[in-house]
């Protein structure tokens, strides 16, 4: 848990893909602020269910005991959307597809503040293309596991919700300092974030506005709408989680919208 | 670059399936002695329809990227769906979803996941059925292709370029289908020409061949006139297909000899894709 002088804020937002209700939407976030673990996953497309995985990832990572450690939860998770999916009466093709399973990308976050202040530390774990970037206070970035613009393709490395495989996972730790900004988000969004940042752009600047707005989900609809627009944002659905370490005690911990 | 478009319920495109159902069609399928030609492109097709449903299905229904025709000639170049949906030019996969003509119960041996093998069985769907007869009117096949794909184009001037599957042994009796299969490539939504693919069903048991990239090694002056037929592969299919490990090079066609084309059903882009080696 992070020190009362290194207070934490975060904030989380999301939008479907253009054309898609609320209801379709299949990417999914989880925070705890005081366990100082936040995650996004990322549904795929071409599985059925899928949106319901994402959700059960990313709880199940926030959850977990040792959440790095994948093989300890993966189990629990694959038995709570075999118990929600299995033994429903369906049409062929979403008994079909139910069969093959539902398959999502995960990303998680622990952040972790020594009771003697700064440095704070984090450590992420990923399997597939949800992206985190650590952002310094003078502009620079860390980016993980994507670190280029041009190496997203839209055949990641996944989590499936049947079997007993445990995917490869990467793993990345780094140290915090104040005024750092960490943001986690999925694929379209992080190929953007990278594409901009490449380009001499301050994306980070552009998000924590929207993330700490007045009305943060209509900024970030009407922002994320224009990006799709004019073509600097592939249409997917998007989430973005973002966290920032202040300096002062007087900022608001775990502001969750 | 061309043939770029996402693939979506808003912005949807059209496959439109060819199929051989002429008299040829009746003598044996790549050798064997139980299995006609026709018959071939009957699994053919219905696996082609089964793989574009599955891959448009979520759980709450199917979404329609895609819309469906699927035209067999011989007799006659007339619409093969029936069913409900006989005499339908094209219809939205959701509706094929919900119409197959049939569904069969097949057995299949899976891993039991503990080192055995159990025998499992599945359900499959079959939208059409081989009736062979008559003469091969490719040209005219290519041609009521062309009118559908017009028609679609006027309604989805932005589309992904729609994609027509043309399965065959090749004779074709009213002419050169060369010139046909031009007009119908230089059709065009503003993300690109419409691409043709074919797939040859032959009597030979000489080996599948898949996207070739040139006509030297293809067997018989039928597999080359469908070859010069065929579009080259653009370039996110070619990426596609070679994730996917086909020996392809930028010039490969969407041509194969004695073999399907469900791979070409997995690598068109409506989002994130489950690769076969993370399932």
């Amino acid at each position: 848990m992070p020190p009362a002088e290194t207070p934490l804020r975060w904030a989380a937002l999301s939008l479907p893909r253009q054309g898609n209700t609320a209801a379709e939407y299949e990417d999914a976030w989880s925070a705890d602020s005081t366990a100082g673990r936040f995650a996004v996953a990322d549904g795929a497309s071409e599985s059925a269910f899928a949106d319901l995985w994402a959700r059960l990832l990313a709880e199940g990572f926030v959850a977990a005991e040792r959440p790095r450690d994948l093989a300890g939860w993966l189990g629990a998770a694959r038995g709570r959307w075999s118990a929600g999916v299995m033994g429903l009466e369906l049409p062929w093709y979403i008994e079909a597809k139910r069969d093959e399973g539902a398959f999502a990308t995960l990303l998680g976050l622990g952040v972790r503040c020594p009771p003697s202040g700064w440095p704070a530390r984090w450590r992420a774990v990923a399997v597939g293309d949800s992206c985190l970037m650590q952002v310094r206070g003078d502009g620079r970035v860390r980016a993980f596991p994507v670190g280029r613009a041009a190496d997203f393709d839209n055949q990641p490395p996944l989590i499936g919700s049947r079997g007993t495989k445990v995917p490869a996972a990467r793993r990345c730790s780094g140290s915090l300092l104040p005024g750092d900004r960490l943001f986690l988000m999925t694929d379209a969004l992080a190929q953007w974030f990278l594409g901009s940042h490449e380009s001499g752009g301050r994306p980070a600047e552009a998000l924590a506005a929207l993330l700490f707005a007045e009305r943060p989900q209509a900024a970030f609809a009407a922002w994320i709408e224009g990006r799709r627009t004019d073509g600097a944002l592939r249409d997917d659905d998007v989430t973005l989680l973002g966290i920032e370490l202040g300096s002062s005690a007087d900022k608001a911990s775990g502001t969750g919208i | 670059m061309s043939h770029a478009a996402q693939i979506s319920r808003t912005n949807p495109t059209a496959l439109v399936f060819l199929l051989d159902q002429s008299n040829s069609m009746q003598k044996p399928f790549g050798g064997q002695s139980t299995k006609r030609k026709a018959d071939g492109v009957a699994d053919a097709v219905n696996r082609l329809l089964q793989n574009l449903v599955l891959k448009c299905t979520k759980a709450d229904g199917v979404r329609d990227f895609f819309h469906v025709a699927m035209i067999g000639y011989g007799g006659d170049v007339a619409s093969a769906f029936g069913g409900r949906l006989a005499g339908k030019d094209i219809v939205p996969i959701s509706q094929v979803a919900k119409n197959p003509v049939r569904i069969e119960v097949r057995k299949r041996k899976v891993d039991d996941g503990a080192g055995g093998i159990i025998e499992d069985e599945f359900k499959f769907p079959v939208w059409f059925e081989a009736h062979p007869n008559g003469q091969t009117p490719m040209c005219a096949a290519l041609a009521k292709a062309a009118a559908i794909v017009q028609a679609f184009l006027t309604a989805q001037p932005t589309c992904y370029p729609p994609l027509v599957i043309n399965i065959t042994d090749g004779h074709p009796s009213d002419g050169d289908p060369r010139e046909a299969a031009r007009e119908l490539r230089g059709l065009q939504s503003t993300d690109g020409n419409v691409l043709l693919f074919n797939a040859h069903i032959s009597e030979t048991e000489a080996r599948a061949v898949e996207f070739p990239d040139n006509e030297a090694e293809l067997p018989d002056n039928f597999a080359k006139l469908l070859f010069r037929m065929s579009s080259e592969l653009p370039p996110k299919l070619l990426a596609a297909a070679k994730g996917s490990g086909f020996a392809v090079t930028p010039k490969s066609r969407g041509f194969v000899f004695n073999a399907d084309l469900v791979a070409v059903i997995r690598f068109l882009d409506i989002g994130t894709r489950v690769a076969q080696s993370v399932r």
